[in-house]
């Protein structure tokens, strides 16, 4: 145990500079780009498999499936083209946006899993230009906001395996983050000093999940799991300015398996953001909309006898936003991907490649393609 | 085998996580979380009454300088040098006084600054009584002159913007530098220069009178057996604060205006300002530029086409002490403003490492010191008036553009 122990702070200390996620326009409204605290092999089957993924942070049942001790980083790069209506502009960025370790309860039917996941992401930069008139002359000036940071779901959650059939889990949340902001004006004149302003704002909220796991046939799984998150402290500069409502939630999976090489899933998930919606109008911010996720995906292997070796998966994922950019326009996300995974040292370590692109849009200008590649690193030690 | 696949991962996650470029294009305020910075600009008069100008503070003592001119608008100028003692008739090498035949004479000075318009300019020399100090005045000087024949002159090249000046004398020539036995070779010298135009020129006079200072040296022949020690030199340069100096015909602090700020000239002058910024912009604000800004009362004349343009210093005070208010130690903080010679333009000074320092928490007082840059070696052609807060109009002022916090951060 202390081994595994070590090993989580090793993964956790690995992941202590970057934030979480990725950053995109559509993470400057709100509470910035919602997460999906997947693992790379359920991002690799479009998230479809997250609600059974042991290694994924969505359904706290899903653990009670682990059988041994794993520990997982993942990381992922994110090559991102943004378009509005003010231009264009290509983006990269680094993220660690799943980082996990779970294990069975010796001698008992219980399994037990502490978890770091994107909740959503605020990293973003705009730039903007303009000309201002100074002393009687145009001066031309250059703004760039930068914002960086986010919210993050710290999960300890347990499981229950209460038979070969049946299993249900139960997962206390912290959601924490901060998002420093830096508000920088250049002037074309360089007798200007660059006007420099920044904030740091903080969050705190609480949260409670459970979900259930149940095989109601030989082939085929159903799963399902409400969340529930409280409120969110915000402080600015060690300030409390504000409060806002978080969202409930549930999704629904299923997967069936015709063979034992090949298993298919689908999955719903509702967010009601709707309930932070008059806070974030309330603190200056264009509000919050209801948001959903569509996902399915298939995984096929080569040896059903290590599935985790070279197995080929596949998926697609359609999900709304909840934070719009500008009234009236809620954005959408699809996303396609695929992936595959390898093990050695006797299954002890492996990988997990997930390749994934989306496409974002808010039907009215604002537009986003991105490439993510995910890659996990899994310790079975 | 398993080795280089896991170093493989661990590279591609340490290189993806040096790779970060964040920014999309954008149009604030419809898309940014938060306004953008606010900036304002506010022009804030110095407090009424309370500038005003002070004189002597350089002594003539302290000048490092010799200020020559002749019909420039900024005045007349006039200079005196007075060589120490000197002995032509005997040198002493390896500790022993050997006879000493002097051929060659010289008389040089360092030039700092001319007109490089004005051709044809010459330097002339003149004999006045080695007793001449710094008691003179320009009359005295201007009289001393007048009663001496110019004995001989340095023709300054064209092409010389700064550098070494001399005149050697040598046969016949060597009369014109003799000195009666009771002066032991003490020489006086009034300079003047002369040009196709009115001009004016700068020598130095370095403050450990070694290098830079005017220089008198006689070179000859010592009689001494090692014929590599028979050639020798024997220099001094004016040692005494007393015996060089400069003087102008014109003074403008004699009839000072209380109603005007005045700088520089013979008195050294010095004015004080004082302001108070508005609280809201030294708490709360960030100056993006400071500029204090000062109106000439009269025509800014001093050396037309000179290398090295006149300003005005600006200086912090530690506290505010009226005229003996003592400077801030900050180094870099002593400010300057181009004076355009010949106009009568608005002088701008950059202040904004100044502001800054009265913006922290028990920063100094608001006060500026205004001097004449050349002050500390020695002054300038120009004397600068300016405007104060009992004129007019033109009173000093200090431009301020701020920036205030807009508190981005709106979900």
């Amino acid at each position: 145990m202390r081994r595994q122990l070590l090993c989580f702070a090793a993964l956790v200390s690995l992941a202590a500079g970057p934030a979480l996620a990725q950053s995109s326009q559509f993470g400057i409204r709100g509470l910035g780009l919602p997460i999906r605290p997947l693992s790379p092999r359920a991002v690799a089957t479009g998230g479809a498999f997250g609600m059974f993924d042991a290694e994924s942070s969505q359904n706290p049942a899903s653990i009670g499936s682990v059988v041994r001790f794993t520990a997982l980083l993942s990381s992922a790069q994110n090559f991102r083209r943004s378009t509005n209506p003010f231009g264009s502009s290509s983006g990269r960025d680094n993220r660690y946006p799943q980082i996990l370790v779970a294990g069975p309860i010796g001698g008992t039917r219980f399994a037990a899993s502490v978890s770091m996941s994107g909740y959503t992401d605020r990293n973003f930069s705009l730039g903007t230009t303009d000309t201002i008139q100074l002393r009687g002359a145009a001066v031309g000036v250059s703004d760039t906001l930068s914002s960086r940071g986010g919210l993050s779901d710290l999960r300890v959650a347990g499981a229950w395996h209460i038979s070969n059939a049946v299993q249900i889990g139960i997962g206390l949340h912290a959601i924490t983050g901060s998002n420093r902001i830096d508000n920088h004006r250049h002037f074309s004149d360089s007798t200007y000093a660059v006007a420099v302003e920044q904030s740091q704002l903080s969050y705190l909220g609480l949260g409670i999940s459970t979900g259930i796991s149940v095989r109601v046939a030989s082939r085929l799984t159903l799963a399902g799991m409400f969340r529930s998150d409280g409120h969110l402290s915000i402080d600015r500069d060690s300030t409390r300015i504000a409060r806002t409502d978080l969202p409930t939630s549930y999704g629904l999976g299923v997967r069936w398996q015709p063979s034992l090489k090949v298993a298919w899933a689908a999955s719903y998930q509702a967010k009601y953001w709707s309930a932070s919606n008059a806070d974030i109008a309330a603190q200056g911010g264009i509000g919050a909309v209801n948001a959903y996720e569509v996902a399915t995906g298939i995984e096929i292997l080569r040896d059903p006898k290590m599935p985790s070796q070279k197995p080929w998966r596949f998926g697609g994922h359609y999900s709304t936003l909840p934070f719009p950019v500008r009234l009236a326009n809620q954005p959408h996300e699809f996303g396609l991907a695929l992936g595959t995974g390898f093990r050695f040292v006797q299954g002890q370590g492996g990988f997990d490649l997930a390749l994934e692109r989306l496409w974002r849009s808010d039907g009215a200008g604002y537009t986003e393609k991105a490439t993510i590649l995910t890659i996990g690193i899994t310790l079975r030690p | 085998m398993m080795r280089p696949a896991w170093a493989l991962a661990a590279g591609v996650i340490a290189l993806g996580a040096c790779q970060e470029n964040l920014a999309s294009p954008g149009d604030c305020p419809t898309l940014c979380p938060g306004e953008q910075i606010i900036v304002r600009d506010t022009a804030i008069d110095a407090l009424p009454s309370s500038d005003s100008s002070f004189f002597g503070y350089q002594s003539r003592a302290g000048r490092t300088a010799l200020l020559i001119a002749n019909g420039l608008a900024a005045g007349e100028f006039r200079a005196f040098v007075v060589f120490p003692t000197i002995r032509s008739d005997s040198i002493t090498v390896d500790a022993v006084a050997r006879a000493f035949t002097v051929d060659t004479a010289q008389i040089a000075f360092t030039l700092q600054s001319r007109d490089s318009t004005a051709t044809n300019l010459r330097v002339y020399l003149r004999r006045i009584p080695i007793k001449s100090d710094t008691t003179l005045t320009y009359d005295s000087l201007t009289a001393l002159i007048a009663a001496a024949p110019v004995f001989d002159s340095i023709m300054v090249p064209d092409t010389l913007k700064a550098g070494l000046i001399k005149v050697l004398f040598t046969g016949d020539r060597l009369a014109l530098i003799q000195t009666p036995p009771e002066d032991s070779g003490r020489i006086g010298l009034a300079l003047t220069v002369q040009s196709v135009k009115p001009t004016g020129i700068r020598l130095e006079v370095d403050a450990s009178a070694s290098t830079g200072a005017p220089l008198f040296q006689l070179r000859g022949r010592a009689e001494i057996a090692d014929t590599t020690k028979r050639r020798q030199t024997v220099s001094v340069r004016p040692g005494a604060v007393d015996k060089y100096g400069y003087y102008g015909n014109l003074d403008l602090a004699a009839t000072a205006d209380p109603a005007l700020l005045y700088i520089g000239g013979p008195r050294s002058g010095r004015s004080i300002v004082r302001f108070s910024i508005p609280a809201f912009i030294r708490d709360s604000a960030q100056v993006l530029r400071a500029t204090l800004e000062l109106t000439p009362a009269r025509l800014l004349t001093g050396l037309p086409g000179a290398a090295i343009q006149d300003s005005v210093a600006v200086r912090g005070v530690q506290a505010d002490l009226g005229a003996k208010s003592p400077p801030l130690g900050v180094i870099g903080l002593q400010l300057a403003g181009l004076l355009a010679e010949g106009s009568q333009s608005l002088v701008r000074v950059d202040l904004i490492r100044l502001v800054a320092q009265w913006q922290a928490k028990g920063g100094p007082p608001q006060t500026v010191f205004l001097a004449d840059s050349d002050e500390p070696t020695g002054g300038s052609f120009m004397q600068p008036v300016f405007y104060s807060t009992r004129s007019a109009s033109g009173q000093p002022r200090l431009r301020i553009t701020y920036g205030l916090p807009t508190r981005p951060g709106r979900p």
